[in-house]
């Protein structure tokens, strides 16, 4: 889910004007089409692609119309990249190929052509951060291609004479929804996401009796929810349906649970066994006759403490496996029924 | 009667070497060419690489230079230029030429000790004695004076050794026991000559086990070569079927023998007065005969230690700083649940958790479970629970050991991000991050280091630093950022492949693969982490750090951007404005600077000679044993520092009385450490400027 819907976030950037003017004799307005032909398609085939992901179409279907969006764009790049100079000037011609260049790149995940992988390796704390932090630095660097790629377009239009008119097409329109939804669909979702990867470490740990890991998780799935609370209250429903920050916050107040809850009862059994242990280890010195009534009587304390913190701890796993399995796929089937209720329907 | 016998027994010996002797087996060849494809930055082999072994080696084959003339040296430098094919194993003419030589230098050399031990030493001529001599002796006559001398030299200590244990002993009543200790020294040097001397195969080992030291060495002072009996020392040890004290034995480079592989958990940890690389002066069973290991060498003192058939022992080691320790331990099997780090509650002007740390150990084949840094976070939640407002990690003399556990130690105090960078073998630097996000412990802390933390222990501190999330205090640490790895010696060897499965290799070889970076892409190499706040050591003053070891790498920095997020800066300047108007009038820190100062102006005197008049001797002893008391006792006027354990160790030491034997040995010297109790006040400073 989270994939295409950054993919959204990379390509809801496109033309949105059309071209108004006359030919001349050495024909600026043919040149300037050439550019913004390419863009038209490469948005429909966008369009194709997302409107697919976004409700429910077969995996084949998906894989089709990604297909063909790569085809749009690199066919894209390859006219550009043979359009002459215009009386010498190669300004737009180089920011257009840029720009399809960038988004092919983006497409194809190839990222560490457009930035260093290493600095961002270094960053992040696991290869899902790297792989966000790569997905926002890619956005930035379509945004970037596409503003100058916009920039030369204007100034060329404005040297040859030629007006440039915004017109809302049903592309246009339909890009336009595409980029609202997903931005807020982003919104809602990177405060979940962090705080479920953050989850998933800490019942990793539990779940090889790590102690260290268990108690630097838990402080820092603390942090990821107090951070993630407060960035879901500020988001208002998109078009009063306020679903996605609901079932999010439903999950967050979960994870909140398990941290006051029940890991002081993973942690209680922990050490109880490392006592009774050690316990063991030094009555297993003794011989039968050394043994007093104060250490047989600590000891016996010692297996009914970890008896009853082993059947709290058993307990407080059942109820956290099951709850989290519950609140999990309810919110998958919040999002999934978001995505369909909002964005835009495409066929082409 | 016996010793003719093996002199006819050697000459015998020597005679079908000379007439045999076309090869001369060695692993030069493998070992050089495992430590070229593994080492980090092996170095270039050309003439002055070969040049260097030639003379290292000789120097190692006589280090207080009393088997060879300057003659027999001349002789064996026309075999210099071609040195380079004899460590290749491709001809043989200066080995066959050297092991008779050196057998027969070295049955000389015995035949001036049975001499010398035959009449009394005379303790009032006024003569000395250089074990730093750089210059070969040029007559017999003079070879054997120098023998004559490093014997009696040898004879003194032994005296000395005694007068340290028994301080009701006079001059008068010592040299009494000069005969004695005479005979001892006699009985040590045969001994060390014995395995020399004895046959052609056991001179070619020893030479060809000398080539190797010697070719390791020229790569950086911590690539050691050691053959299989070295390694089977440590394998027994783990064993973990048998009650043990927990220690195995060195010779270090300067022929002394060293505490090394300080098992965790077993009684020698556990006693916590004993680190790697501590000096075994003498031992004893319990209320026995003091042992001296002085001038032993490490098979010597194997046996020697060996012969001690108790199972209690009583030590006396020197620690790095000079300072002597008298360990007595008790052998215990060792368990695999034991935590091996241990902590307690200081009640100053703010509640502190005060936790040790002596090496970074890891899971090792028979002590399931034992993770340092695992140990520390349960430690910290026993702290946790009794509210301790800051910790104080005690790392002194702590010489490292696995890096991925100091990284996971250090992860517990600093949320996310690079820890270190590792470059090997002309690689780019590598960034170590943190492997859990989080931290378990967030409060104040202050981390104590000296000249002997080294390794590991300076990436803890050093990591720490850079993020600003602990005071740095103490002396500068030794000076290591390498890391090692022990690899079987097999010339095809791949660092890829697990190689660990090739257990048929007889020799091992320790090999410094990797150097060290702070996350701000410094290092520490050579000039060890340098602490916020400074107290006098005399570690690097006795000359024990990185800088001080022949070969040691260069000191290099990550050169390139390095991404990492430090936490806000401590208020360094105001604690250390704080600490030192504490301690520029403390008696005991005074002492230790004094202390600093003399050994520094005596080193050069030392390296002089020693005297071996018994009056010159004896007032120079005593002069330095003051200087070393004054500054080491413990000031019975000052207050002790409110220490106490935490609930968890009061009960578990209800029923085990020997960790309440230690404990109370170590409540007794914490609470009297002047050091950690600057600590204290140094972080309770902390605490109370970070509440504002």
């Amino acid at each position: 889910m989270k994939k295409h819907a950054l993919y959204l976030f990379v390509l809801s950037i496109v033309f949105t004007f059309n071209i108004h003017g006359q030919s001349t004799a050495k024909d600026p307005f043919a040149y300037l089409e050439k550019v913004s032909d390419g863009q038209a398609k490469t948005s429909r085939e966008f369009l194709g692609y997302i409107s697919a992901v976004s409700h429910g179409k077969s995996a084949r279907k998906v894989s089709q119309q990604r297909s063909e969006l790569l085809t749009a764009v690199t066919a894209s790049r390859a006219r550009v990249s043979h359009l002459p100079d215009f009386q010498g000037d190669t300004s737009l011609r180089w920011a257009a190929y840029n720009y399809f260049n960038i988004t092919y790149i983006v497409l194809k995940e190839d990222y560490a052509k457009i930035m260093d992988l290493e600095e961002i390796s270094e960053q992040s704390y696991d290869n899902m951060e790297a792989y966000i932090t790569m997905q926002k630095k890619a956005s930035e660097k379509v945004k970037e291609a596409f503003d100058n790629c916009d920039k030369e377009f204007r100034a060329f239009a404005a040297k040859n004479n030629i007006t440039l008119r915004d017109e809302n097409t049903v592309e246009s329109k339909k890009m336009e929804k595409v980029g609202v939804v997903t931005n807020y669909y982003n919104n809602t979702y990177l405060p979940f996401f962090k705080c479920n990867k953050g989850e998933l470490y800490m019942v990793n740990a539990v779940s090889k009796k790590d102690l260290n890991a268990i108690e630097q998780t838990k402080v820092a799935l603390q942090g990821y929810i107090e951070e993630s609370t407060a960035k879901l209250n500020a988001i208002e429903p998109f078009e009063g349906d306020a679903s996605m920050v609901n079932t999010s916050k439903k999950v967050l107040e979960f994870y909140q649970s398990e941290i006051k809850d029940k890991m002081p009862i993973v942690t209680d059994y922990i050490m109880k066994s490392e006592k009774f242990d050690k316990l063991k280890a030094a009555m297993d010195k003794k011989s039968a006759s050394e043994r007093t009534k104060e250490d047989i009587d600590q000891y016996n304390a010692a297996v009914n403490d970890l008896n009853a913190a082993s059947n709290n701890y058993n307990k407080a796993i059942g109820e956290m496996n099951n709850s989290r399995t519950k609140l999990i796929n309810e919110w998958n089937k919040v999002a999934s029924s978001f995505m369909d209720k909002h964005m835009p329907v495409y066929n082409h | 009667m016996k010793r003719p016998f093996l002199v006819v027994v050697v000459l015998n010996a020597l005679y079908l070497f000379a007439g045999k002797g076309e090869t001369f087996d060695h692993h030069a060849p493998i070992l050089k060419a495992l430590l070229r494809k593994t080492h980090v930055s092996p170095p270039k082999e050309d003439s002055i690489f070969y040049n260097n072994i030639f003379n290292d080696f000789l120097y190692r084959c006589d280090t207080r230079k009393i088997y060879f003339l300057q003659s027999d040296i001349d002789t064996l430098k026309k075999y210099k230029q071609q040195f380079k094919d004899e460590v290749d194993g491709k001809n043989h003419f200066f080995f066959q030429r050297f092991a008779p030589l050196y057998q027969m230098r070295v049955m000389q050399c015995d035949t001036f000790v049975i001499k010398t031990a035959t009449k009394p030493f005379n303790f009032t001529i006024k003569e000395s004695y250089s074990s730093a001599d750089s210059t070969y002796c040029t007559t017999r006559q003079a070879l054997e004076t120098r023998c004559q001398q490093y014997m009696k030299a040898k004879c003194l200590r032994k005296l000395l050794v005694t007068l340290e244990y028994d301080s009701t002993a006079t001059a008068d009543t010592l040299l009494k026991k000069e005969p004695l200790m005479r005979a001892k020294t006699f009985r040590e040097l045969s001994r060390s000559f014995d395995y020399l001397i004895y046959d052609k195969t056991t001179i070619e080992f020893v030479c060809g086990e000398v080539l190797c030291e010697t070719i390791a060495a020229q790569y950086d002072p911590h690539t050691n070569y050691f053959t299989a009996e070295d390694n089977s020392h440590f394998k027994e040890l783990i064993a973990g079927e048998e009650k043990l004290f927990g220690f195995n034995i060195e010779e270090n480079e300067k022929g002394i023998i060293t505490l090394n592989q300080i098992l965790p958990g077993s009684p020698a940890w556990k006693c916590g007065e004993l680190n790697n690389g501590d000096v075994l002066i003498a031992a004893r069973e319990e209320k026995g005969e003091w042992l001296s290991f002085d001038g032993e060498n490490r098979q010597s003192a194997h046996e020697l230690l060996n012969s001690i058939n108790s199972d209690k022992i009583e030590m006396q080691v020197a620690k790095a700083d000079g300072s002597r320790k008298n360990v007595i331990l008790q052998r215990e099997k060792i368990k695999p649940d034991d935590n091996f780090v241990r902590s307690w509650i200081i009640q100053g002007p703010s509640k502190i958790g005060y936790m040790q740390l002596p090496g970074f150990y890891t899971v090792s084949e028979n002590i399931k479970g034992a993770h340092c840094a695992d140990d520390v976070a349960k430690e910290l939640v026993k702290l946790k629970a009794e509210n301790i407002e800051g910790l104080i990690l005690d790392i002194r003399n702590n010489g490292g050991g696995s890096m991925d556990e100091a990284q996971r130690l250090a992860g517990i105090f600093i949320n996310e991000g690079v820890l270190d960078f590792v470059r090997y073998n002309e690689g780019k630097p590598i960034a170590d991050k943190d492997p859990n996000q989080g931290v378990l412990f967030d409060k104040p802390m202050v981390v104590m280091i000296n000249g002997a933390s080294a390794s590991a222990s300076e990436m803890l501190a050093g990591t720490l630093q850079d993020y600003n999330r602990a005071i740095i205090m103490g002396s500068p640490s030794f000076g290591k950022a390498t890391t090692q790895i022990v690899l079987p010696l097999d010339s095809n060897l791949n660092l890829r492949s697990d190689f660990r499965n090739k257990v048929n290799a007889q020799d091992y070889v320790k090999v410094t693969i990797g150097k060290l970076y702070r996350p701000s892409g410094s290092s520490n190499q050579l000039c060890g982490v340098q602490p916020d706040i400074e107290l006098p050591d005399v570690i690097k003053a006795l000359g024990y750090a990185e800088a001080a070891e022949k070969n040691c790498l260069p000191r290099d920095t990550v050169k390139r951007a390095v991404y990492f997020s430090p936490l806000t800066p401590l208020p360094v300047q105001e604690l250390k404005t704080r600490s030192e108007a504490r301690t520029k009038t403390k008696k005991e820190i005074l002492a230790l600077d004094a202390l600093k100062t003399r050994i520094l102006a005596r080193k050069k005197e030392t390296e002089k000679a020693i005297p071996l008049q018994w009056e010159e001797y004896i007032l120079r002893w005593k002069s330095d044993r003051n200087s070393y008391y004054n500054a080491y006792k413990n000031p019975e006027n000052s207050n002790p520092l409110p220490i106490s354990n935490h609930s968890f160790d009061i009960e578990q030491m209800k029923v085990d009385q020997q960790k309440e034997i230690y404990n109370k040995k170590a409540l007794k010297s914490i609470a009297k450490d002047s050091y950690i109790e600057e600590s204290v006040l140094i972080l309770s400073d902390l605490i109370q400027l970070q509440k504002k």
